[in-house]
């Protein structure tokens, strides 16, 4: 009897004091499994309740999370996606608005990725940016004693000088569609004048028409002989591997790239370079935010959880986070120590431009990206000329985009 | 009530034990998503948030509404390619090899299973295995096309004939190829199936009959084109609407090797496809779009596989 008292005894202050532990630790979900441990490290630092990390299949996150902000069991702060890709949890008011001290430390462009397009608040904390700009291999631009271009022209005489070397100029796919928006924000983002056209085709003062975003097209296609030869065969990886066995001199991409390109050859010398533009010489990278921390609706103590994703915010996180992942963080202040990041960044602050066709034109179907991707093939298979693609792209974004005048 | 009734009934629930398990899992797993996207596919939407019912609304726009209506047609368009093209590269093939190995005398194992291999492969495994052999610039098929390019243009010219023969292609990168492509891989990959059907159904075919056509006279052509293919009806039949229902719902392997955008230039777009984007995609409205797609899809195969069944039994051949 007294045993079955005291196993009694026990069981309640089992339970009690696991839902003491409940109330004191916040829940915190991402999709980077492979992030686990640096995470856990990072978290360390933070002064307030303790934080449980759980990280999650990458194509699985998404809905995990939806059904579980529908039924209020989401975690206390959840990793999110950006633009058009966060939107259903903002909309579906899943996501605590943010006022919180952290916001003055990004730029008001950064925190478009999780603002609300309905009332302009803002949901989130982006955590990381790519920047999309030009790769190349130093040792093969030395060996034929080359120097880094800064007019287009002479971006051409690059590429021929590589291509009489009998290297692959520029290492692209043509295959893997969702690549082919991203040249074309490598190479045109300067041609169609960056945010001046952006800002044009938001407010409808100018369409996808236009003679400058034309020629930014136009500017594609003039590089493809400098691409591997039956471009619309070469897959993603097939690109990746010309590059890295340097078979290839250039590759145009986004800064997750560095990481895996040094990984797999660490003998690699890598550079990266603004293209200068067609028409304009102006060298400008494009960028978007990858993703965001945000405070849910399911948070028992949303307090707690908006102080947490404050410090998410701040540059102490920040500094830690491009140290120990080797990612570029938006906060102002956070300088990355990996070399090449540095370079990265520094190109990032010279000139940038939001990459267009991503950050505002995924919120319907079809998006910018998939439309631009398939008539790119076509440009290249000379399915469709240059300003057939455009006047496409603009038929189709006017399905579903109205301009905001 | 009465007794027989009664006994009916404790007989059901008797072997409750035995299909209730199926029951379940067929409901639950089957039975329950299929009626949740029809319920969907009635409703508009915005992201995650249901609005009111609007009845065959999603429908009619799916029909009459770009992009939906125009990426429908395509997709359904290449689908039939893909059906027909399997049915000529796959079946006529599997068909012509088993009446080749029914009449094997000797090694008619090793050959059935020699063919039956690929089967054992799955779908992504296949697709990444013929990307790499049609990679156009480290796959081994080119480099072989390219000497026999060499090889034929130097015998020809050595007759006297100057043309440069090409047999290279980047396969999978251009829109007049890649649907093919897939298509022969598919076939490739699948071949056994119907070749184990067709040898299963000649086998069944009493050789009382074979033996008579032969004794009259009859030629081997002879004795397949009257007496083994009308009887192969019933295994035509079934792989008719099986290579119907797998064809329309392709997606794994078009989705390894074209991607889901079906490139290049969406020339490799099916259904399956076209459904992953809208039901996955960036629209506000994919959960309405995307459910009423998958209905109108399963209703469609649904409706000609029946419809193809009850048409074949009715023409059943017999000798008697």
């Amino acid at each position: 009897m007294r045993i079955r008292v005291n196993i009694a005894r026990f069981a309640l202050v089992l339970v009690m004091f696991t839902s003491w532990v409940g109330a004191q630790t916040l829940d915190m979900w991402s999709w980077r499994t492979e992030d686990v441990d640096a995470y856990e490290q990072i978290l360390q630092s933070y002064e307030g309740l303790d934080v449980a990390f759980e990280a999650f299949l990458n194509t699985e996150y998404n809905t995990l999370v939806s059904t579980s902000l529908q039924a209020s069991e989401a975690a206390d702060v959840v990793q999110t996606r950006s633009y058009g890709g966060v939107m259903d949890w903002i909309d579906g008011g899943y996501l605590l608005p943010l006022e919180v001290d952290a916001l003055a430390n990004y730029d008001s462009m950064a925190l478009d990725a999780v603002r609300s397009r309905e009332n302009g608040q803002v949901y989130g904390v982006p955590f990381a940016i790519q920047v999309l700009q030009m790769y190349y291999n130093k040792a093969i631009f030395a060996e034929l004693g080359l120097d880094v271009p800064t007019t287009w022209d002479e971006f051409l005489a690059v590429n021929q000088a590589v291509a009489d070397a009998g290297y692959i100029p520029m290492a692209l796919t043509g295959k893997d569609s969702w690549m082919l928006p991203i040249f074309h924000s490598v190479v045109g983002a300067g041609t169609y004048g960056g945010n001046a056209f952006v800002e044009g085709v938001l407010s409808g003062d100018t369409s996808f028409e236009d003679e400058a975003f034309v020629e930014s097209l136009q500017a594609v296609k003039d590089l493809q002989p400098f691409l591997p030869p039956d471009v619309t065969a070469v897959s993603y990886t097939d690109s990746q591997n010309l590059f890295i066995n340097e078979l290839a001199a250039m590759f145009p991409g986004g800064s997750w790239e560095g990481a895996f390109f040094a990984d797999q050859n660490p003998d690699l010398d890598l550079g990266v370079f603004a293209i200068p533009s067609k028409g304009t010489d102006e060298q400008l990278v494009s960028w978007f935010v990858d993703g965001a921390w945000a405070a849910t609706t399911s948070a028992e103590d949303s307090e707690a959880a908006l102080e947490f994703v404050n410090w998410l915010g701040s540059p102490e996180f920040g500094q830690q986070f491009t140290d120990e992942l080797a990612q570029i963080s938006p906060i102002k202040g956070v300088v990355p120590t990996d070399p090449l990041l540095n370079d990265i960044v520094t190109l990032w602050n010279d000139a940038s431009t939001p990459y267009m066709l991503l950050v505002h034109f995924r919120f319907g179907d079809p998006s910018g990206t998939t439309v631009i991707g398939e008539n790119i093939q076509k440009l290249f298979l000379d399915d469709m000329t240059a300003s057939e693609a455009a006047s496409d792209l603009q038929a189709q974004m006017a399905t579903w985009f109205t301009p905001s005048q | 009530m009465q007794p027989s009734k009664r006994r009916k009934r404790s007989l059901f629930w008797r072997y409750a034990p035995f299909w209730l398990p199926a029951f379940v899992l067929y409901s639950v797993f089957i039975v329950y998503p299929l009626a949740t996207a029809v319920g969907y596919s009635v409703f508009a939407w915005d992201g995650l948030q249901r609005g009111q019912f609007v009845g065959l609304d999603n429908f009619v726009r799916l029909f009459t509404q770009d992009p939906w209506r125009s990426n429908l047609w395509r997709a359904f368009r290449h689908n039939i390619m893909f059906f027909v093209g399997t049915m000529l590269a796959q079946n006529t093939v599997a068909l012509f090899f088993a009446v080749i190995l029914y009449n094997l005398k000797r090694g008619r194992q090793f050959w059935q299973n020699l063919f039956f291999m690929p089967y054992l492969l799955s779908t992504v495994l296949v697709g990444i295995l013929w990307n790499l052999i049609l990679n156009p610039l480290f796959g081994p098929l080119n480099k072989v096309l390219k000497g026999l390019e060499t090889s034929l243009t130097t015998l020809l010219s050595s007759v006297g004939i100057n043309l440069t023969v090409k047999l290279a292609y980047p396969w999978l990168g251009l829109p007049e190829t890649a649907l093919g492509t897939i298509v022969v891989v598919n076939a490739w990959a699948w071949l056994s199936f119907p070749m184990m059907i067709f040898l299963a159904n000649l086998g069944s075919i009493p050789k009382t009959y074979l033996e008579a056509a032969t004794l009259d006279g009859a030629s081997g052509w002879q004795v397949f084109r009257h007496i083994q293919f009308p009887l192969l009806r019933p295994a035509l039949t079934i792989v008719t609407v099986l290579t119907f229902i797998g064809n329309f719902n392709a997606f794994e392997l078009i989705f390894v090797m074209a991607g889901s955008d079906g490139s290049p230039a969406g020339s490799t777009d099916v259904l399956g496809t076209f459904f992953y984007r809208t039901a996955f995609g960036t629209g506000p409205e994919r959960i309405a779009i995307g459910s009423a797609l998958a209905v109108l899809m399963f209703g469609f195969i649904a409706l000609v596989s029946f419809v193809v069944l009850r048409l074949f039994r009715q023409e059943q051949v017999v000798y008697d």
